[in-house]
């Protein structure tokens, strides 16, 4: 026994705060989702002019509860509590045509990529761990460790990894249902998805290319040293945001769901828990895309002039500050997102396409030389890559009008077997059938009048 | 030419797999957590059938032919020249760590600097080609 | 059995795959989809076949039928007040405007001509439901789009709109407030009821206006969805007989209101030399979803202006002494409450008019009113045979006739434009079946 033990024990300080943080983080994402539905909703009401929940409190329907908090209605936080308590009990419907395996399959596969893609997110920087030792054996052996899941070298090759896994539970719920709604959603979903991921692959990179490593403590570490990337790269960050829209299927690129055309997209045939997955997917995907941008952009878990959450505060308190801080940031980008949804039309299935290859990813591919160019010139500064970034942007609007002509955007297409938009060589003539409907003395027709 | 010396950032040389552990713990519990959630709603849930109920939701009509028919989904050129982007962005990464750690003012530089230059260049070459040949228009 | 849900187990007819799929071009890869009558986007009950080509829409078969209640029938049963309650019912986006029309349909076949004060109020009132009709269109298309919040921008407004019904008729949805000759009842209190509409053209509409327009107008994902889809050339326009905003957008300059005015729109409609009241047209020459937008959201700051020349204080000190109803010509207007109870002629004609074997004076006659409601030319035509009841009517929709140019619209485009189409139509589906 003590020979099994003592070829386990003790425990690397990594691998311990890694469980401990993985346990932990698990259960704080998931709390903070049902708040976020709930932020969301305020949100929409504020925008929208109207209230939003505020009845719903924790009573649940229990005379006792209810007595006890005399109808007082919790702000109507109890919303997202009575809301998965229904879908817990709704009826888990598949229709007859789906895929049994695959119906099932996919909102798992949608789920646990968005809950495994924060693993390399350092949420409260380096803690110095004391040797954890009783029943008189070395449990865990002291030392410094990252509050991170794992602290692996390829870092950001791991989050590329793993966001594109996301679009698998998507198209394959789309698919499965065998329902054409449901199929188109997926299918719209997959083409954004990969063509958003090259863009966003390329604004990781030019941020790279400032820190020269994969691993997500340096970078945060660099720029606690030399300010925050969306200073010295805001097109990177502009890109980048909207790409992590993209691949959270959010508005305005939620075509893959796209309530008015598609009635629920993907999960049009979902019900009970199986949709609810997709839903908590979707929320998990969207804090963890802005635990990306944080860590990318905006400092990770560091503030300017506080002295607690610099790299070097180590202790217990920095770190729950730290932590703190990365959350607050992480909210405030998914509360952004909400704001975002609820302003902007949806854009169209082709158009979110076109804007990605003939827009973002040339403007990325151009970042990407650009950065590269500062570095042999030696000038890594934030205000210089800020003021090459400007430069960038004031040189590319006028190319970009003259290089893609978007005239074109919404052409009739011709198609064989219409009647209204036919194919030249079966030409219909929708011209009025009737002389007089083009006739000057028909009251029609008649030249402006004065008013 | 002096031959170059291995560039390589000291952290990507060692790999550790214990570093991967609690990677597994988070996978077992979102897998956990996916599953229980499901099978509870399934155990829980009330079940009913029907004849129009089992129909896959068409607008209230009764669908027309069925979903599993060949589709002309029109992005099939996009995911390829998705795959000749992609490759190109996983090979930058690693040259993109080595190149920002490289002295800018040496030799080595000027040489990564231009060698990536012109694979890009090649990339570029098969996006206009693909724009003009009209991949990205999506009609 | 008479009726199955399934009607292909009874009559062995598979309505799913009658005639207008069978002549198809198969290219074998083309997709039939349902869009409606329960979808999100088709706002009421309609249909529409799609074929399918990716998601370019390659045909289009409008269907209707999904709302029918027989509307035109029930008018054979129902006397010329009644009815005002079934008119109303068939446009339920602007219900006072059918009312309204209705009874000047009525009115120009029995050859009433209404008081001062009636005209007025009419007037202010269907232009009040020009406006709502035309919140909610635009709010509508803002909806289709994705825009969520510009719906609910505009739904806020219809509410004091709903108010302003309340207190003229005591029913908030449908006023059916109308009456041969005049109208349910007086107007409670005219300091009051023009407050209301101070409120609401002074405040109310033109912030949603402007919230609307700061939303969605400019807004170039807007622009991209909307310019140039669904295009209808002028020449198009007039040989599908579209009416309304949707043919004004594509500058055909036709407005009932300006060639054929009734109520204050026309000159002199005090017969002491009143003039029509001002305004303009707005007529647009894309003929696009976008120009349609514009073309409502331009035709309901001529609406504010109408109304607002209505509400001036020296008319309504005029119109103080006017009656709403037209007593004159008494035989249509039920009396007042104090003749009935307090004189034999009173009683009478109360009893003439609420019997229904007797009253109703009509002329054997038939005669067609026409008025330019929020979505395009609406009419009715009244074939009446003296009897208390029309012999027939039959009423001219204007959504069933922008509706049939939904095909033509759509075809070549995309799935997606089809909700944008469909918005900018503001089809009304209980006006297709009637």
């Amino acid at each position: 026994m003590d020979a099994i033990l003592d070829s386990i024990f003790p425990l690397s300080p990594q691998f311990f705060v890694g469980a401990l943080t993985a346990v932990v983080m698990v259960h704080l994402i998931l709390g903070t989702i049902p708040l976020l539905i709930y932020f969301e909703r305020k949100i929409s009401a504020y925008i929208q002019d109207r209230m939003g929940p505020n009845r719903v409190g924790f009573d649940l329907g229990l005379p006792v509860l209810q007595k006890l908090f005399r109808g007082f209605g919790f702000w109507g936080l109890g919303q997202s509590l009575a809301d998965g308590l229904k879908f817990i009990l709704k009826e888990d419907y598949m229709p007859k045509g789906a895929d049994r395996a695959l119906f099932t399959l996919a909102p798992a596969l949608a789920v646990v990529p968005a809950f495994i893609g924060w693993a390399i997110i350092p949420w409260g920087g380096e803690f110095l761990l004391p040797t954890i030792e009783f029943f008189g054996r070395e449990w865990v052996s002291g030392g410094y460790a990252s509050v991170m899941v794992a602290d692996i070298n390829v870092g950001f090759i791991y989050l590329l990894a793993i966001a594109s896994l996301g679009i698998y539970g998507i198209t394959l719920g789309g698919w499965a249902s065998n329902n054409k709604y449901s199929f188109l959603g997926g299918l719209r979903a997959s083409a954004g998805m990969i063509s958003y991921e090259i863009p966003m692959g390329m604004t990781i990179l030019a941020t790279l290319l400032l820190v020269g490593s994969f691993a997500p403590s340096v970078i945060v570490e660099d720029q606690v040293r030399n300010g925050w990337f969306i200073l010295a790269q805001p097109i990177a960050a502009v890109v980048f945001f909207a790409c992590i829209l993209a691949e959270a299927n959010r508005a305005p690129f939620d075509n893959a769901e796209a309530e008015q055309e598609l009635v629920g997209g993907y999960h049009t045939e979902y019900s009970a828990m199986r949709f609810a997955l997709f839903f908590l997917a979707e929320y998990a995907h969207m804090m963890t895309s802005s635990a990306f941008f944080t860590l990318l952009f905006l400092g990770g878990y560091h503030v300017p002039f506080i002295e607690l959450t610099s790299p070097e505060a180590t202790g217990f308190l920095a770190v729950f500050v730290k932590i703190n801080v990365f959350f607050i940031k992480v909210v405030g980008l998914v509360c952004f997102m909400m704001v975002i949804r609820w302003t902007v039309p949806r854009i169209r299935y082709d158009q979110v396409l076109k804007l990605c290859w003939s827009s973002l990813i040339p403007l990325s591919l151009v970042l990407v030389v650009a950065t590269s160019i500062m570095l042999k010139l030696g000038a890594t500064e934030w205000w210089q890559m800020a003021l090459m970034n400007l430069v960038l942007l004031i040189a590319l609007v006028p190319t970009a009008t003259l290089l893609f002509n978007s005239k074109t955007v919404n052409k009739k297409l011709p198609m064989a077997g219409s009647r209204f938009s036919p194919l030249r060589e079966q030409d219909v003539s929708t011209a009025p059938v009737s002389r007089t409907a083009l006739d000057d003395d028909n009251p029609f027709n008649k030249a402006a009048r004065p008013v | 030419m002096t031959p170059l010396t291995p560039l390589m950032p000291g952290s990507l040389a060692t790999v550790s797999l214990e570093d991967y552990g609690p990677i597994l713990i988070l996978l077992a519990m979102a897998v956990t957590f996916a599953v229980a959630n499901i099978v509870l709603s399934l155990i829980i849930g009330p079940r009913r059938d029907g004849k129009v109920k089992e129909l896959a939701y068409e607008s209230g009509m009764n669908p027309i032919g069925t979903a599993r028919k060949r589709f002309n989904v029109r992005f099939y050129l996009i995911a390829v020249t998705f795959l000749v982007f992609d490759v190109e962005v996983i090979f930058l990464y690693p040259w993109a760590i080595t190149y920002a750690n490289v002295d800018p003012a040496s030799p080595e530089a000027t040489l990564f600097l231009f060698r990536v230059l012109f694979f890009m260049l090649t990339t570029v070459i098969a996006y206009v080609y693909g724009y003009r040949k009209g991949v990205f228009r999506f009609d | 059995m008479p009726y199955t849900l399934k009607p292909a187990d009874a009559y062995d007819v598979d309505v799913e795959t009658t005639e207008y799929l069978k002549d198809h071009v198969d290219t074998g890869d083309r997709w039939t989809l349902n869009f409606g009558p329960q979808h999100p986007a088709t706002h009421t009950t309609l249909r529409l076949v799609l074929e399918l080509d990716g998601e370019r829409v390659a045909r289009c078969t409008p269907h209707i039928g999904y709302l029918h209640s027989g509307f035109e029938k029930l008018g054979e049963h129902m006397d010329y007040n009644q009815y005002v309650t079934v008119v109303s019912r068939m446009n339920y986006l602007s219900p006072i405007s059918n009312d309204i029309c209705w009874h000047h349909a009525v009115e120009h076949l029995f050859g009433i001509d209404i008081t001062t004060r009636c005209k007025v109020i009419r007037t202010i009132m269907a232009e009040v439901g020009r406006i709502q009709d035309h919140l909610l269109n635009v709010g509508a298309v803002a909806l289709d789009l994705g825009a969520f919040t510009g719906f609910l921008y505009a739904f806020n407004v219809r509410e004091k709109i709903y108010d302003l019904y309340d207190y003229i008729s005591g029913q908030r949805y449908h006023p059916d407030w109308s009456r041969v000759g005049g109208a349910m009842k007086p107007l409670p209190d005219d300091g009051m009821f023009r407050k209301l509409v101070r409120n609401l053209i002074d405040k109310e509409v033109p912030r949603a206006i402007k919230d609307l327009e700061d939303l969605v107008l400019r807004n170039k994902i807007f622009i991209d969805r909307t310019a140039g889809i669904g295009e209808m050339t002028k020449e198009e326009a007039i040989a599908w007989s579209l009416s309304g905003p949707v043919a004004r957008a594509s500058g055909v300059e036709r407005d009932v209101r300006k060639d054929e005015p009734s109520l204050c729109y026309a000159e002199n409609w005090d017969n002491e030399g009143a003039e029509a009241v001002k305004f303009s047209v707005p007529v647009h020459s894309d003929g696009d979803v976008h120009a349609r937008f514009q073309v409502r959201i331009e035709e309901m700051r001529q609406a504010i202006k109408i109304i607002d020349q209505l509400l001036g204080d020296d008319l309504w000190e005029k119109l103080k002494d006017v009656p709403m109803d037209t007593y004159a010509d008494g035989k249509f207007v039920k009396p007042k409450k104090e003749d009935v109870y307090g004189s034999i002629e009173g009683l009478i004609q109360h009893f003439e008019l609420i019997m229904s074997n007797r009253g109703w004076d009509a002329p054997i006659a038939e005669g067609y009113g026409k008025q330019e409601t929020a979505n395009g030319e609406l009419g009715y035509y009244i074939v009446a045979d003296g009897g208390p009841r029309p012999w027939r009517t039959k009423c001219r929709p204007p959504s069933f006739i922008n509706y049939q140019t939904v095909a033509k619209m759509l075809e070549g485009h995309m799935l997606a434009d089809t909700v944008a189409i469909i918005g900018s139509l503001n089809v009304v589906a209980a006006e297709l079946d009637r």
